[in-house]
């Protein structure tokens, strides 16, 4: 009579995995990895077209009245700054409640993590008339707009992913696969505030220093 | 339903065939087979066909597909040569002749190279791994719906007579909205990003399923040659793809009316240049995203036919991620003839110079294989053999080229031409038609013919040399790349006539090498499991495997698990067969950690890649208004690819759960 072979059970093992042990996770961090890389080209970008012009921004004689040195106005960047950063508190703040499967309060998270996205694109809507030049008047607006632009489709894209959690856990309810959901699209929305801080600083703040 | 009675069998000696003392499948046993099968099985016909997101599939529509594009490239590369071959002549007119060459080389780079290797990963690292799938299957199958449409998109460009006719590499401001009005640039850079976020959605699913589906046991040190390749170039895609997807939509958007940026144009402060960087972040890297993985082949071919375990596993895979980091490090070696710093010009020569070490030591490992092996002379390790003597031919003109001197000399020269293709067929051609020869008994059971085999590598190798041979001589003599004709008092006309008869000779060669595959597909001997006797995981299941892969997934003892597995080596039991589950591993060692659940077929990712299409094609190429209507179908395609799956989802496993929590 044979030995009876080894075996591995599956059915001892848990069904599901949370944060880097997840399949999800790693997928969630490569796209992330894509997103940065696009980002930090339009950065390259950026510095790249800036040796061209002598003074940055150039100055706007276009229209009435011109601006010797029009750089982009502080106060809805810096807002939306201080907005994105404070947001990841209540994004924390969701992901434990989702960790904890408690439905109710992983809906009324991201239902004020909606709320913060809304708000935020308004202000980028905002920030977009500050650049004092439109995309098609020099490489400066071009390279601008089209960074301002990406980052604005990140944060819609988060808006999107936080209403159809929060549709699908009220409608049919919120189980631990979803839980890993949410943790990701934390993770995602870290990233996106991060990476708004570099650009926030590239855009507002570098015309003002060279 | 008859077609599974065979299956079913099929399972069944799988089993048998991992521990032969197996008895054979009890009841129980065949009941849980049964279910196994219903559950990984496709829908029938034209739905199944459509919604299909099995890798092995997948893996296979890619590589076919690519094949279709590479011999249409083919057949304008023929007209290219034919047209080339005597001086003064009419056959192709100017604009027909820059067609011709653009799409080619297009099609080539981004329809043919970088998409089959990544169908090949697709196809062969869930098998190596020994697991059922790739980890995002649906992710996957949208990669593989948005290159088709990408590569449908340039050549109905092409059919209708505007074809893109700027070159493969797109320069600005011939590229720009000055000098190419009309839309055939825009055609190219919507076929670039559609196919690259392909690679990109194709590369992430390979990884994960590297990093989190391997058999338990397989830790870091016991990945197959070919997944440590198939990894470090996706890794590639994933830091690479991002430039040319930028570039093309800077360029569309600069292109685009209503839209008008300036990022390419000089009067505005845009930058010409900047394309040059862009594009070449990427395309550099690009050509070790195709090298890599044939050097994969490669490293799985040799220790096979040489009987014996590779040499120097280890310098092999830090030689990979050598090449994997160096290769961002070298773009700049395009662009000697433009105005760079010289610490600049000396550094990427350095660089470029430093990456024979990593491709140096590789060599050496294969060879010192071979050397302490006993080879055993069939046509995949004959390919590779090929792949030497053709590929050191172009390295050693790559370290020629790589010092700025003799590239300002060479620039824009046929040497150039005789240069990249040397590298690409040499490099990549021979070892992928090696291992499409070694792994054809695993896709279809039956056994390659070796004698038409020969006969196609003989062609090819005789024909590669013949066409790219002479181009050296006359890039030296002068001739430029990229001018429809010449005149008779060049002298050109010997050489080009001998690099013509050539191209024909590696056409007839390809043919050979197509219909030898067709015959052996309907006629050739049975394979069996492993009618090479090689070591890794695929060779432990059927030829052709069971859409589930593995009856019970195998677990790894040590590199070659089918040579070095104990006959009592575990294996994994009871995996849910009620969904499509597998066993997810830790990264490292993995070690068995959780059971996960992969996607089912879908309709999904077919909308989703249909509304990327609207919006690149469509809204970037040709008026901004569609950008929206394509985000809409997009944001509810990506809203029903979640909440279709998630129901089902909840439905099947949690009946439990309330439904509708106003009932609660």
């Amino acid at each position: 009579m044979m030995q009876p072979r080894a075996t591995i059970d599956a059915s001892k093992l848990p069904d599901h995995a949370w944060d880097a042990h997840a399949p999800l996770w790693w997928g969630n961090l490569l796209l992330v990895f894509v997103e940065t890389t696009s980002m930090a080209l339009l950065f390259a970008t950026y510095f790249y077209v800036r040796r061209n012009f002598h003074e940055w921004p150039p100055p706007r004689i276009n229209e009435m009245p011109p601006i010797v040195h029009p750089v982009p106005h502080l106060a809805a960047a810096t807002f939306n700054t201080i907005l994105l950063l404070a947001s990841c508190l209540p994004m924390y703040w969701t992901d434990m409640a989702a960790r904890r499967i408690d439905r109710k309060k992983v809906i009324l998270g991201l239902l004020l993590m909606i709320g913060v996205g809304v708000i935020s694109s308004l202000l980028r809507w905002r920030e977009f008339y500050d650049v004092h030049f439109r995309w098609d008047e020099n490489a400066y607006g071009s390279i601008v707009w089209t960074m301002l632009g990406l980052h604005l489709i990140y944060i819609l894209t988060g808006i999107a992913e936080f209403g159809l959690m929060a549709a699908f856990a009220a409608r049919h309810g919120f189980e631990e696969k979803h839980a890993l959901d949410v943790t990701l699209m934390g993770g995602f929305w870290y990233w996106l505030a991060g990476i708004w801080v570099i650009t926030y600083v590239i855009i507002y703040w570098y015309p003002r220093w060279s | 339903m008859s077609s599974d009675a065979p299956n079913l069998a099929a399972a069944a000696r799988q089993v048998h065939d991992v521990d032969p003392t197996t008895p054979a499948p009890t009841a129980e046993q065949v009941r849980s087979l049964q279910q196994l099968e219903a559950v990984w099985r496709k829908p029938r016909g034209l739905v199944g066909f459509l919604t299909t997101t099995n890798h092995k599939d997948i893996g296979l529509r890619f590589v076919y597909t690519a094949f279709v594009f590479f011999f249409l490239a083919g057949l304008l590369a023929l007209a290219i040569r034919v047209q080339l071959a005597v001086p003064n002549n009419t056959l192709l007119g100017p604009d027909l002749y820059n067609q011709f060459f653009t799409t080619h080389g297009s099609a080539m780079m981004f329809l043919f190279a970088v998409p089959v290797m990544e169908g090949m990963a697709i196809y062969l690292v869930p098998l190596m791994v020994g697991t059922r799938n790739t980890c995002f299957p649906r992710l996957m199958s949208y990669g593989y719906w948005v290159y088709l449409m990408g590569g449908i998109t340039l050549f109905i460009a092409l059919a209708l007579n505007f074809g893109p006719d700027m070159g493969w590499f797109s320069y600005t401001p011939l590229a720009g909205p000055d000098y190419s009005p009309g839309k055939r640039v825009d055609f190219w850079s919507q076929m670039v990003t559609l196919v690259e976020i392909g690679s990109m959605s194709g590369a992430i699913a390979t990884i994960t399923t590297i990093l989190k589906c391997r058999a338990p046991g397989m830790a870091l040190n016991r990945i197959p040659l070919f997944v440590w390749a198939a990894l470090v170039a996706a890794f590639m895609i994933l830091f690479a793809m991002p430039a040319v997807t930028i570039c093309s939509t800077l360029l569309s958007m600069d292109r685009l009316s209503h839209v008008s940026t300036h990022f390419f144009n000089h009067a505005e402060g845009g930058d010409h240049l900047l394309w040059q960087h862009l594009f070449w972040f990427f395309g550099h890297p690009d050509v070790y995203i195709i090298f890599l993985p044939a050097t994969g082949f490669i490293s799985a071919i040799i220790p096979t036919f040489a009987r014996r375990k590779i040499f120097g596993y280890t310098p092999l895979v830090l030689s990979m991620i050598a090449i994997g980091f160096i290769g961002f490090g070298v773009w700049v070696h395009h662009m000697f003839v433009t105005p760079i710093p010289e610490l600049g010009q000396g550094m990427f020569t350095a660089s470029s110079l430093l990456i024979t070490i990593p491709t140096g030591v590789q060599i050496f490992c294969w060879t010192a294989t071979l050397w302490l092996g006993r080879p055993w002379l069939k046509s995949p390790l004959l390919f590779v053999l090929g792949f030497f003597g053709v590929f050191i031919m172009g390295g050693l003109t790559g370290v020629m080229i790589a010092s700025v001197a003799v590239d300002t000399q060479a620039h824009d020269t046929f040497f150039v031409v005789a240069h990249l293709h040397y590298v690409l067929i040499g490099g990549m051609i021979f070892p992928l038609l090696g291992a499409i020869l070694y792994w054809f008994p695993k896709w279809t059971g039956k056994m390659p013919g070796e004698t038409l085999a020969k006969w196609s590598l003989a062609l090819l190798f005789i024909g590669t040399n013949l066409t790219f041979y002479p181009l050296h001589h006359l890039g030296m003599g002068g001739m430029p790349r990229r001018i429809y004709t010449y005149l008779p008092e060049t002298g050109w006309q010997p050489l080009n006539m001998l690099a013509t008869l050539g191209a024909f000779t590696m056409g007839i060669g390809f043919l050979i090498f197509v219909i030898n595959l067709w015959l052996s597909s309907r006629r050739g001997a049975p394979a069996g499991p492993n009618p090479w006797h090689a070591g890794t995981l695929e060779w432990a299941t059927t030829s052709p495997p069971s859409t589930y892969n593995f009856a019970n997934p195998p677990t790894c003892e040590g590199r070659d698990p089918v040579w070095d597995n104990s006959p009592d080596a575990a294996i994994v039991t009871n995996l849910d067969t009620d969904k499509r589950e597998v066993l997810c591993t830790t990264t490292l060692d993995a070690q068995p950690h959780h059971r996960y659940e992969m996607s089912g077929d879908s309709w999904w990712p077919l909308v989703v890649a249909i509304a990327t299409t609207v919006i690149f094609v469509a809204g970037f190429g040709f008026t901004p208004s569609w950008i929206l209507p394509g985000c809409a179908i997009l944001a509810i395609g990506l809203g029903a690819w979640f909440w279709v799956s998630a129901y089902r989802s909840l439905a099947v496993h949690h009946p439990e759960m309330p439904r509708d929590p106003r009932k609660d």
